[in-house]
């Protein structure tokens, strides 16, 4: 596969008809016998549909945009306003259990070179927050020596080559030509293979509509030239978005201007979050 | 071939060729046209509503405090992180009053994970069950005209008062003075450009060695924060040197500069 | 219905989505069904294509259990899922990178062999029914003969064809069908503890093991309900079958463990905690000790001793348990166990088997015993026995 081209939506299509062929072929052969089911399969139309006009937004022109996401872990200050908006702008349900966008805080205390890791899930971070609309991390390292302690935000990294897209039975995830993984709501059966394909732990299970659930980038805002929710409230600027074509958008500046990394590479995945200051225990 | 083979053969056709006519009539609309999805679900998902409104939304409901807001340090803070969300058409709700003290803590209560740059105040100490809105302004929260001066303040921190700290950094002590002298904006801007590296003045940069933004700060806060440097009473690898360097006539002209500064974010 | 979800408790740090697991007991038993298939016709294709004739008394129970179990192989996934009215969209528009999206397909297409299989079989059997009987179950067989009633030499000859062909296929359907399954699971790249290239051939030699364990008890049992005497020789060459299989699985699940522990990528201390601390019942003692280990004994002794008559009947039924407990437990500790060793390599959870939700144990043991019920069904439509089809001629 030619890693330079990786970005490219053209390479990507392609790729995926490639895979497509490679899985009818599969298929062919083991529907040889009885030949019934073979007449059903249809490879997917590939690089032949390349989408014409400005594709299925009205007033936005997908292939002009191509979306990445930063997070400068060094601004970051833990207050959670990302995660709150985040539910409110989405309708995600209030629980420690469901989130599209999550804080985690690593803190290496009293000498130990293994962090002590918690999230706004943590059960005393909960109660902290003392109301079920509201997170906060505690001050739970108030009385011992921290040597090093920092927050690290987590969202869907929506992969250039997504395990989630890969393994969709049914085409109801799948990645946008601007670069957005999203999930067709009417269509998800609900089997629940993605969540189990994604190494970071970012979709659920929306158990009030029955369908996986999972960070769309707010596809509804940044198509109507919006930032997304948490980008809009954070007041640390630690999450940054933009158009990676546009050499001038905050996205493109950040990549530029700081060594980015990018959790779990060794996935093969591509994800298409940036950071800067995470850690050698943070993935 | 015996009649029943030829039979079973011509049933197997028929439920082939019913699978095939039946799949290709129940395929949904849009499925293709794209890829291998739902063309529709793009138009669907990019139609939702927008529930979190942008501070301009607010602009035309309270125009004389956006302005305020606008011009202040605080603007990095959008309205909905206070004010809650707002489905663009609906009229923001306010915040009462006696939620000020969870709202402003959840960003600047002290807590361990939170950069040296945030400011961060140990509550119990700092205000007790207070509301922040006694002295501070949120919209533009820096102490001038309201509550105590910050002059007053440095001087309660010197008698060992450490409420006011930095994170991890220590306590913010300060030389307490009564009132500190103003210096020299156009003095200050020459010397500012190592400054302004860091702490922007035009845009924050995004590095990660960005510290605070300084426009439109007040004087008495940036010189105080600086002598707190200088006296080691406020700990920075970076700042300390580069306030050592400094002349106390120099702190009051980056001061003076500092807080002419338009603030643009 | 106050709770639509269940959250786990967890130790140590996983991420905050994990803490709902995806997949319950139910895709524990759909693995497990599938096995089962695949072993059941295993036993069946060892009569009719490699001619082993001791294998002649279950071969065609063989395929029926086959056909049974295959009916209701969806049933786990279709109750799992969030639409199962959604569920042909799998179908109709397959994403072919999907392994799961083949499944469909792969399915489909075995439940049509075996049923064409089934036909061939019992042809002979549904034309002398379809002769004598009257009333509607007359009618039932007048429909599936379709309107042949030909049982020529020549028309056998061709029957014999068919049989041996389907069967031919069948054997690459049945056993592609389940190592797919352990694809499903190896194929992941985001836990340690499913991601193997090793996957496919361990649920291959898994479920060949469990479908020949599960003939064993379900001839035995079914002797016993018909009071006709077990044949021994029958009997043994399903042991020897299971004796064998059961070693390649055993080495195949050790060299795995060994490969996963010696490579000891990333997360690898929280995989050693987990095979240490919760998973050493499930996973070390019942398992790979019990399960595999104790059969393994039990079955070589009594081939040394040559034990005969009833002894050798019991020793061989208690194996054939355990190894079906083995292939569960496999299937448990693969689902269930991978799931509880966090995706962040720093945290286990605790998955709590809930009672009569959908995803309890009430529903998953209705699923699982649906086939046998069918089984039972099955069996007087379609006699599989040597002395029954005898006494009917």
């Amino acid at each position: 596969m030619d890693r330079i081209d990786e970005d490219k939506p053209l390479d990507r299509r392609a790729v995926i008809g490639f895979l497509a062929k490679a899985g009818v072929g599969a298929a062919a052969f083991l529907c040889g016998g009885a030949g019934v089911a073979n007449a059903v399969l249809e490879p997917a139309p590939a690089g032949s549909a390349a989408p014409g006009g400005s594709g299925p937004v009205p007033g936005y022109d997908w292939t002009k945009h191509r979306w990445g996401f930063g997070v400068d872990a060094t601004r970051c200050i833990g207050c959670l306003r990302c995660a709150v908006a985040c539910k409110q702008e989405n309708n995600v349900a209030f629980d420690p259990h469901h989130f599209r966008t999550w804080v985690e805080r690593y803190a290496y205390v009293d000498g130990s070179d293994k962090p002590l890791i918690d999230s706004q899930a943590d059960p005393a971070n909960i109660a902290a927050a003392g109301r079920p609309d509201n997170y906060r991390f505690d001050n739970r390292y108030a009385e011992v020596k921290v040597d090093k302690a920092f927050f690290v935000p987590k969202l869907c990294n929506h992969c250039t080559r997504p395990a989630c897209v890969q393994v969709c039975p049914t085409g109801a995830t799948y990645k946008s030509v601007d670069g957005a993984v999203l999930i067709d709501h009417d269509y998800c059966i609900g089997c629940r293979y993605c969540i189990q394909a994604c190494p970071y732990g970012a979709r659920f299970f929306n158990e009030e509509r029955q369908v996986t659930d999972k960070c769309t980038w707010c596809y509804h805002r940044i198509t109507k030239a919006m930032m997304p929710a948490c980008v809009e409230v954070c007041p640390a600027s630690a999450r940054i978005f933009g158009d990676l074509n546009n050499p001038h958008s905050a996205i493109s500046e950040f990549i530029h201007e700081n060594r980015v990394e990018v959790l779990r590479p060794e996935t093969g995945n591509g994800p298409n979050v940036f950071y800067v200051g995470i850690d050698k225990e943070v993935n | 071939m015996p009649k029943h083979i030829m039979r079973l053969i011509a049933l197997l056709v028929i439920v082939g060729a019913t699978l095939v006519a039946g799949r290709y009539a129940l395929v949904v609309h849009s499925y293709y046209a794209y890829g291998a999805y739902r063309g529709d679900s793009v138009t669907e998902i990019a139609a939702l509503p927008v529930q979190v409104a942008p501070s301009s939304y607010y602009k035309s409901f309270y125009p004389a405090v956006h302005e305020k807001w606008a011009t202040g340090i605080h603007n990095v803070v959008q309205c909905t992180v206070c004010h809650g969300p707002v489905t663009v058409g609906a009229t923001p709700q306010l915040v009462k009053l006696e939620n000020t003290a969870e709202i402003c803590t959840n960003c600047h209560a002290v807590t361990a994970g939170r950069p040296t740059s945030q400011p961060q105040i140990n509550v119990a100490k700092h205000s007790g069950k207070q509301e922040c809105l006694n002295c501070h302004d949120p919209h533009s929260p820096l102490l001038t005209g309201k509550g105590k001066s910050i002059a007053a303040l440095a001087a309660a921190a010197s008698e060992g008062d450490d409420d006011f700290s930095g994170g991890s950094s220590g306590g913010t002590t300060a030389p307490a003075k009564e009132k500190l002298p103003s210096g020299n904006a156009a003095l200050g801007q020459a010397r500012a450009a190592v400054c302004t590296t860091c702490h922007g003045v035009e845009k924050i940069v995004r590095s990660v060695s960005a510290g605070p933004n300084l426009a439109g700060q007040t004087d008495d806060h940036v010189a105080l924060e600086l002598h707190a440097f200088q006296a080691g009473t406020r700990s920075s690898p970076v700042m300390e040197p580069i306030a050592k360097g400094l002349s106390a006539n120099e702190i009051n002209d980056l001061a003076a500069y500092f807080a002419n500064a338009a603030n643009k974010k | 219905m106050d709770e639509l979800f269940q959250s786990q408790s967890f130790i140590g740090y996983v991420y905050p989505n994990e803490t709902v697991m995806p997949w319950g007991v139910l895709i524990v038993i759909y693995p497990y069904l599938t096995g089962l298939v695949a072993g059941a016709f295993t036993v069946s294709s060892l009569y009719q294509v490699f001619g082993i004739k001791r294998l002649r008394p279950v071969a065609h129970f063989a395929l029926l259990t086959s056909l049974c179990l295959m009916i209701f192989v969806p049933t786990p996934l279709l109750l799992h899922l969030g639409h199962p009215e959604r569920a042909l969209n799998a179908v109709l528009t397959p994403h072919t990178t999907s392994a799961m999206a083949m499944f469909g397909f792969a399915a489909g297409f075995y439940i049509l062999l075996l049923l064409v299989e089934t036909w061939f079989v019992f042809r002979p059997y549904i034309v002398q029914q379809a002769q004598s009987r009257q009333g509607p179950l007359g009618l039932f067989y007048r429909a599936l003969t379709l309107g042949s009633y030909d049982l020529s030499e020549k028309a056998m000859r061709h029957d014999r064809g068919w049989i041996f062909m389907l069967a031919i296929i069948g054997i690459p359907g049945a056993h592609g069908l389940h190592g797919y399954v352990g694809f499903v699971f190896g194929s992941l790249k985001s836990r340690e503890w499913w991601s193997s290239d090793l996957m496919p051939p361990i649920f291959l030699f898994s479920a060949i093991i469990s479908g020949t364990a599960l003939l064993i008890v379900l001839y035995v049992l079914s002797c016993w309900l018909r009071r006709k005497p077990v044949d021994l020789s029958c009997l043994k060459a399903m042991a020897y079958s299971l004796w064998g299989f059961l070693m390649f699985t055993l080495l195949l699940e050790g060299v795995e463990l060994a490969s996963l522990v010696y490579r000891g990528r990333e997360g690898i201390d929280m995989i050693m905690n987990y095979i240490s601390g919760p998973a050493f019942l499930p996973f070390i003692v019942l398992q790979l000790g019990i399960g595999a280990t104790v059969p393994i004994v039990i079955l070589s002794f009594v081939f040394w001793r040559g034990t005969t008559g009833r002894a050798l009947a019991t020793a061989i039924l208690v194996s054939a348990a355990l190894v079906m407990l083995e292939v569960l437990m496999m299937r448990w500790n693969v689902v269930i166990g991978g799931q509880e060793i966090s995706k962040t390599g720093k945290g286990l959870l605790t998955y709590a088997l809930e009672i009569f939700s959908k995803e309890g144990i009430v529903g998953a043991s209705c699923v699982l015993a649906a086939p046998f019920i069918l089984l039972l069904f099955v069996v007087r439509l379609f006699p599989p026995w040597e002395d029954a089809s005898s006494e009917a001629h």
